[in-house]
């Protein structure tokens, strides 16, 4: 390591080498994130993947990718989307959606702390929640959001997972209406929404959704600790406009962060003060047996914010804020204001002192607004451009992330004063602390979540991959250890100690407890039974071969359902499953686990079909026939 | 062990032995997986180990004689599990096992079911059948307690003349699939 080192400052004392290779410095970066053969890194760290609609799993510190948890969109490595037990999860109101641009992962929370149990990301562009239970990294439920126009600003938690708190980011009619684009003011509305989560199943549910002013409501976190009980939005757009935003959007000097109390809206639930509202949406599951159901819920029940006094105020932020982050005391509310100059700090304390007095200096919409020198705690000055988003180490500092000058930025909570900068490359948004935004942060690094990676790796024709950066956050200044690359937007993440999750993984699926009403137990138990024109062949895989492996009988405009049960009882030995022309896609079948695949015969024939995921020596004997008569 | 029957373990004299021997002072810690596979690679399985497979049964077995009420269950157990890749007659995925009893220790087939890997990897004879079949036997999430079950549904079949394939336990040829002219 000493040589290389030398090497290294040789070739930067005779070469002036390029100042990119000397960001951070290097030192003694590789043995920090070098997790020896067979060890564990200390971290999993779940990152969104954007517009892939799916979510990635890498360890930290090594960087190394272990999985893709499939979302939102169909996935073909795993037969997701594809199956029909999978399907029902990416079922909405306007069919099968089998996309999203997925945003902010976020763990589920006992006291304000990771509790490792489940994962929560949202679909921005068809709204919807999806969690992911940990146990499996499987996707096990999705909800879709009624009157929302993009749900961007979610899934934030408040601090014992009693709600998944989600805003629209596009406001739109509510309800939907054909009306002009023009009458906006008029006429468009945004929604909050807070979605229970059932404490023992995880199971969701819409409680109620807020009825707001018609802006745009962008990222979220909840209170903690002394603000307990409220939810705080960032939002832009105060101008209301409709047209060219980049221009009009941003005229105000000032939008506003929006505080919601939650604990206020739960008692005018419970007080029968919610409107029922008519919005059809999807609420999709795994039932206890595997397989996923969809039902169609019909209402919700709504509050007008501006009818109840006390339920909702603005405070007002500079400029166009985007994020809203709430330190781990609970007192301070952070927002970066991606057009301003500086990152405004809010009080918490100060805030309900303001809005206990009525300080307001006006309302937008029937919304009081408080006075910003009520509320304001402190502006952390020329921290650079584009303040973005802020997480926390635990230590007393706040790191946000400089959008525009692609710099993360660390801050003294308190004296608002910058004490250390580390350039990132290039057009960083979140970064991430693991436990960055809970009660007590693990601290130890800072991930940023970089847009654009020009020069930075070989180049892969016009589009290059997102990356995340590893810096070391121990010392007084920043350190950076390692970057690499991400698979779609590495949106937002969020991590914990892998020992929260590493011992309660799930290795297979016991047999006897298969209750997919498709299941065989046994090899002796495959069959095919025709019901009119409708096959269904209960088949089983085991290494190395199928029961049944010869299939006749099967006609032209039959559909065949191969219900397939993976019989292995013994860690990553799945089995896959795919047959010549089918229009979907493999299944992928755990061992103890079933999973269906729709076939409809085009033309007669024999097709073949064999096992997808390689399983031993004889794995290419794992195969077999169909008949199909005309 | 409460399945209503006697089983002794006793570790043997040789093995106490051979473990003082192998490990310089048979500490009570068991053997790890990367111990063993040390051992194995310097050629120093013991006779025990041989003769009685290696894995987690590291005493003798005395077995009574067959009892039918776990003979069934173990019947039940072999057609859920093992059935998928062995017939007692003929070869399948894996060999057939009427006999296996006769052919093979009580310590032995225990250890082949608990430990099918290492069996297979460091076992001459499980190396030879592994080479044979191509193929390592599956780990199916059976019990110790299971084996037992196992052993005297394999002992009870031992001996007896072949059955007709579709006697064999758990064999099913799956029912005829639906003919071209099927409703």
């Amino acid at each position: 390591m000493g040589f290389v080192v030398s090497i290294i400052g040789i070739a930067a004392l005779f070469s002036g080498c390029s100042p990119k290779k000397e960001v951070g410095g290097f030192g003694d970066a590789a043995e920090k994130v070098y997790v020896a053969p067979g060890s564990y890194d200390e971290f999993y760290a779940f990152m969104s993947g954007g517009f892939s609609g799916q979510v990635s799993v890498y360890g930290l510190p090594s960087g190394r990718l272990f999985r893709v948890i499939p979302v939102f969109s169909v996935d073909p490595e795993k037969g997701y989307g594809y199956s029909e037990e999978t399907k029902p999860l990416l079922m909405t109101s306007h069919g099968f959606v089998p996309w999203d641009d997925a945003h902010h992962p976020q763990l589920s929370v006992t006291d304000g702390q990771s509790d490792g149990r489940w994962l929560f990301i949202n679909g921005n562009n068809t709204p919807r929640i999806a969690r992911m239970d940990l146990t499996t990294f499987e996707t096990v439920e999705t909800i879709e959001i009624p009157n929302s126009g993009g749900n961007h600003g979610s899934p934030f938690l408040t601090p014992n997972n009693e709600y998944v708190v989600a805003s629209t980011r596009f406001s739109v009619p509510i309800p939907q209406q054909d009306v002009s684009i023009s009458s906006f003011k008029e006429n468009f509305k945004g929604t909050i929404s807070f979605i229970s989560v059932d404490s023992v199943s995880g199971r969701m549910k819409i409680a109620f959704q807020i009825l707001v002013p018609g802006i745009n409501y962008d990222l979220s976190r909840s209170g903690k600790g002394p603000s307990h009980g409220w939810s705080f939005f960032s939002s832009y757009n105060s101008e209301q406009a409709n047209t060219q935003l980049e221009v009009n959007a941003s005229k105000n000097d000032k939008d506003f962060v929006a505080a919601i109390n939650w604990k206020l809206a739960e008692e005018l639930i419970a007080q029968g003060k919610g409107q029922d509202w008519t919005a059809s949406h999807y609420h999709n599951y795994m039932d206890d047996a595997d397989v996923g159901q969809s039902e169609v819920l019909n209402s919700v029940k709504v509050l007008v914010a501006k009818d109840h006094p006390g339920l909702m105020y603005y405070l007002p932020t500079p400029k166009s804020p985007h994020g809203c982050d709430i330190d781990p005391s609970g007192e301070y509310i952070v927002a970066g204001g991606k057009l301003a100059a500086l990152i405004p700090v809010h009080s918490f304390s100060k805030f309900k002192k303001a809005a206990e007095a009525s300080d307001f200096e006006g309302e937008f919409d029937g919304i009081p607004i408080v006075k910003y020198e009520s509320v304001i705690a402190g502006e952390v000055k020329d921290p650079g451009l584009g303040p973005l988003h802020t997480e926390f180490d635990g230590q007393g500092f706040g790191y946000t992330s400089m959008f525009l000058s692609s710099e993360i930025v660390k801050w003294k909570i308190g004296t608002w004063e910058v004490v250390d900068r580390i350039p990132t490359y290039y057009s960083i948004g979140h970064l991430m602390i693991p436990g960055g935004d809970t009660k007590q942060p693990y601290g130890k690094y800072v991930v940023a979540l970089n847009k654009i990676t020009k020069d930075r790796y070989l180049p892969t024709g016009p589009e290059l991959t997102q990356s995340a950066q590893l810096i070391d956050i121990t010392g007084d200044k920043m350190k950076l250890l390692l970057d690499f690359p991400t698979i779609g937007e590495p949106h937002y993440a969020q991590a914990l100690p892998a020992t929260m999750i590493k011992d309660r993984s799930v290795r297979w699926y016991p047999i006897a407890e298969n209750k997919n009403p498709f299941a065989i137990k046994a090899e002796n138990e495959s069959r095919i039974e025709r019901d009119g024109k409708t096959v269904h062949v209960y088949m089983s895989t085991i290494r190395t071969h199928f029961v049944p492996d010869n299939i006749e009988g099967i006609k032209v405009g039959d559909k065949v359902y191969f219900h397939v049960t993976n019989l292995e009882q013994d860690w990553d030995v799945p089995h896959g499953f795919s047959v010549m022309g089918a229009t979907t896609s493999e299944l992928l079948v755990m061992p103890g686990q079933t999973r269906t695949l729709l076939w409809e015969p085009k033309m007669a024939g024999v097709i073949p079909f064999y096992c997808t995921d390689f399983c031993s020596a004889l794995h290419q004997e794992m195969q077999g026939w169909i008949r199909v008569s005309s | 062990m409460n399945l209503g029957r006697t089983v002794s373990r006793m570790i043997s004299l040789a093995g106490l032995l051979a473990c003082g021997w192998l490990m310089g002072g048979c500490s009570s810690t068991p053997e790890t997986d990367a111990e063993r596979q040390a051992r194995w690679q310097q050629g120093n399985l013991t006779s025990w180990e041989i003769q009685h497979g290696i894995g987690p049964v590291v005493e003798d077995i005395q077995l009574a004689a067959v009892d039918n009420a776990l003979a069934e269950r173990g019947k039940a157990i072999f057609v859920q599990k093992c059935a998928t890749c062995h017939y007692l007659d003929m070869k399948k995925t894996g060999p057939p096992l009427r006999d296996v009893t006769k052919r093979r220790s009580a310590e032995y087939v225990m250890n082949q079911i608990l430990n099918p890997e290492q069996m297979g990897k460091m076992h001459p004879d499980g190396r030879q059948l592994v080479a044979q079949y191509a193929q390592f036997m599956t780990i199916q999430g059976i019990t110790r307690d299971n084996t037992l079950e196992l052993l005297d549904f394999l002992r009870s079949e031992a001996g007896n003349p072949p059955a007709p394939m579709e006697q064999q336990p758990g064999f099913g040829t799956p029912p005829p699939p639906p003919t071209a002219d099927a409703k």
